[in-house]
């Protein structure tokens, strides 16, 4: 197909000479661009178009022509467009006829060309994050210079330390060169020099090679011990079944040993013994969804989704530990004791569900997490007075829930009353204790229980063989009143505050539109809803939150309770 | 404390440890070799 070209002859003003030197002059421009678009500005000096104009009409020079030839085309300036540059006159139409329309002029800073040109420069690395350069580790590299590169490495790290002082008297020059430069917060890690290591105590360079290697991708870790990730074997899906239906079966959390015995056929006195086992450890600590780590350093205990859980079934575990959440207030004060030995007296609340809180007392006994995220540690308690066994279950706090332990509920129910003194000591081992009460002849009182067919709380005569502090006993004779009462709804239950007015209600004597109790009372009877120390209640009674409760400004630890007036 | 960190040398020689052992070892194993190579 062809396209004929659609010619369009413009009008030009002027004489009919003038008009014909412009209508020659501008198809002497559109031959120029004949391959142009029809509205691509064509362009043409006035002296080549005086030139061409005065070869085809020879009667006056290129010269004389030239001012002839601006003054006609300047006049039709809708078909030419004059442009003065670099002291010449430049005439430009289009195809069309009509004078170009310049454009706006296109923003190529960020066309391809120009930005290929112009990399854009990398952002600037922060200072904090400094990557670690993992260090090319080739077998035979260290091994193959055993002293000689040994000492001649030592060398240039003796050389190398003043230039590793140098950075200090810098520091202390800048304060005074007026200019400190307070922006720089964040100091990158300083890689310390032979002496500086030499110099760090045992604790300290264990501490640093941890915090060294637990970054390193290619480490394998549990627990206190490391190995190369490459070098431990891996766990088959197979294996990973026996192991599971294992402790299904046995139907209790297991001990690595057990498991890599009984599961997987490793005999100890094989020399991959220890491999095998921590290969165990470490590759069961990634099958989160099947198996948990309840252990601690010296029982590495395994267990399982679906195994019978440990501790009460009268409460949720997460309930239990809201109501232990004020723990994680008071959590800053672990004593530091002598001998793995802790005495306690149970409250109600603890007996009740065989629980016993987490707190300062029993942090310092009891090992903290051996692995991140760790959620609980499963622990074993003998009893030496009553020959059993049992498993109890340390919840480790949260950031929300306080910790505890769970799992006493029948311990206690069989051989304690609320009130009682126990002893709880480390057997030799993180993860075995042993609980112990002093036995005693056996004595009669009138104790308070809560009847869960009727939802009350009542006082029955109880024979029991062990030592208590007897402000902590609910016995009738102290509390008469609590007889009867039905245990609070869980809304109060949850708020100390409440508990305790109703807990002045309960056993404060009335005075005069308020209740007068005693702290020792007051600890006994607020622990039957929920757990409260004394602590906790001293700092509700002093609280400015609570201008109910009062403290008796000459007695010691006698506190009021003035109820709302307008409930 | 926590602004030092091994040398990348002392890094390296504990991974060369790690590589060419058959039984994981422990912290305290790795503090004995670094204090050894230390006092060569």
């Amino acid at each position: 197909m062809q396209t004929a070209e659609v010619a369009s002859n413009p009008q030009f003003a002027g004489t009919d000479d003038e008009q014909r030197m412009a209508a020659e002059i501008f198809q002497a421009l559109r031959a120029m661009g004949r391959l142009f678009p029809r509205s691509a500005p064509i362009r043409g000096p006035l002296a080549a178009l005086a030139e061409y104009y005065a070869a085809r009409h020879t009667e006056r020079s290129a010269e004389e022509w030239s001012a002839e030839i601006d003054r006609v085309l300047s006049m039709n300036p809708a078909v030419f467009h004059r442009e003065e540059s670099d002291d010449r006159v430049v005439f430009s139409t289009t195809a069309e006829g009509r004078a170009p329309t310049f454009e706006p002029e296109v923003d190529e800073a960020h066309m391809l060309k120009r930005r290929f040109q112009e990399p854009v420069p990398l952002p600037e690395q922060p200072a904090a994050f400094e990557p670690r350069r993992r260090p090319e580790v080739v077998a035979d590299e260290v091994p193959g210079e055993p002293v000689g590169a040994v000492t001649a490495e030592a060398e240039p790290a003796a050389e190398q330390e003043p230039a590793a002082v140098a950075p200090e008297p810098t520091a202390e020059q800048e304060p005074a060169a007026v200019a400190p430069e307070p922006e720089v917060v964040s100091v990158a890690a300083e890689a310390l020099s032979d002496e500086a290591l030499a110099a760090l105590d045992d604790a300290a360079l264990a501490d640093l090679i941890r915090r060294e290697l637990r970054q390193d991708l290619s480490v394998a870790n549990f627990g206190d011990l490391w190995m190369a990730e490459e070098k431990v074997p891996r766990l088959s899906r197979g294996e990973l079944r026996r192991i599971r239906e294992y402790l299904l079966e046995r139907g209790e959390p297991l001990a690595d040993d057990t498991l890599a015995q009984d599961a997987l056929g490793a005999s100890p006195s094989a020399s991959d013994y220890e491999l095998t086992r921590f290969a165990l450890n470490f590759r069961l600590l990634r099958e989160h969804r099947e198996f948990e780590f309840v252990g601690t350093p010296d029982q590495r205990l395994w267990t399982t989704t679906g195994l019978p859980t440990i501790g009460t079934t009268k409460r949720k575990a997460s309930e239990i530990g809201s109501d232990y959440r004020f723990l994680l207030d008071y959590a800053g004060q672990v004593v530091e004791r002598a001998e793995p030995v802790a005495e306690h007296v149970l409250t109600f609340y603890e007996y009740n569900l065989g629980v016993l809180p987490y707190d300062a007392t029993f942090a310092s006994l009891f090992p903290p997490p051996m692995v991140p995220d760790q959620r609980a540690a499963v622990l074993v308690f003998e009893s030496p007075q009553t020959f059993e066994t049992f498993l109890v279950e340390l919840r480790y706090p949260t950031a929300n829930r306080g910790g505890y332990l769970a799992g006493f509920e029948r311990f206690f129910s069989e051989n304690l009353v609320p009130g009682a003194l126990i002893t709880i000591e480390r057997n030799g081992n993180s993860g075995r204790y042993l609980i112990e009460y002093l036995p005693v002849s056996g004595e009669d009182r009138k104790l308070l229980y809560l009847d869960e067919k009727k939802g009350r709380y009542v006082f029955r005569p109880t024979t029991f063989y062990c030592a208590t502090q007897e402000n902590m006993l609910l016995t009738e004779n102290r509390f008469p009143r609590l007889a009867n009462q039905a245990p609070l709804e869980e809304r109060i239950r949850r708020r100390p505050e409440e508990v305790l007015a109703v807990t002045f209600e309960r056993i404060g004597e009335a005075d005069g539109g308020r209740y007068m109790a005693m702290l020792d009372d007051l600890l006994a009877v607020a622990n039957i809803e929920r757990p409260m120390t004394a602590e906790l209640i001293r700092d509700i009674v002093r609280s400015p939150e609570h201008p109910q409760f009062t403290e008796d400004p000459d007695v010691e630890d006698v506190f009021y309770y003035q109820p709302s007036t307008t409930d | 404390m926590s602004s030092m960190r091994l040398s990348d040398e002392h890094l390296t020689y504990l991974l060369f440890l790690l590589r060419n052992s058959s039984k994981p070892m422990t912290t305290d194993d790795l503090v004995r070799a670094l204090r050894e190579r230390l006092s060569r």
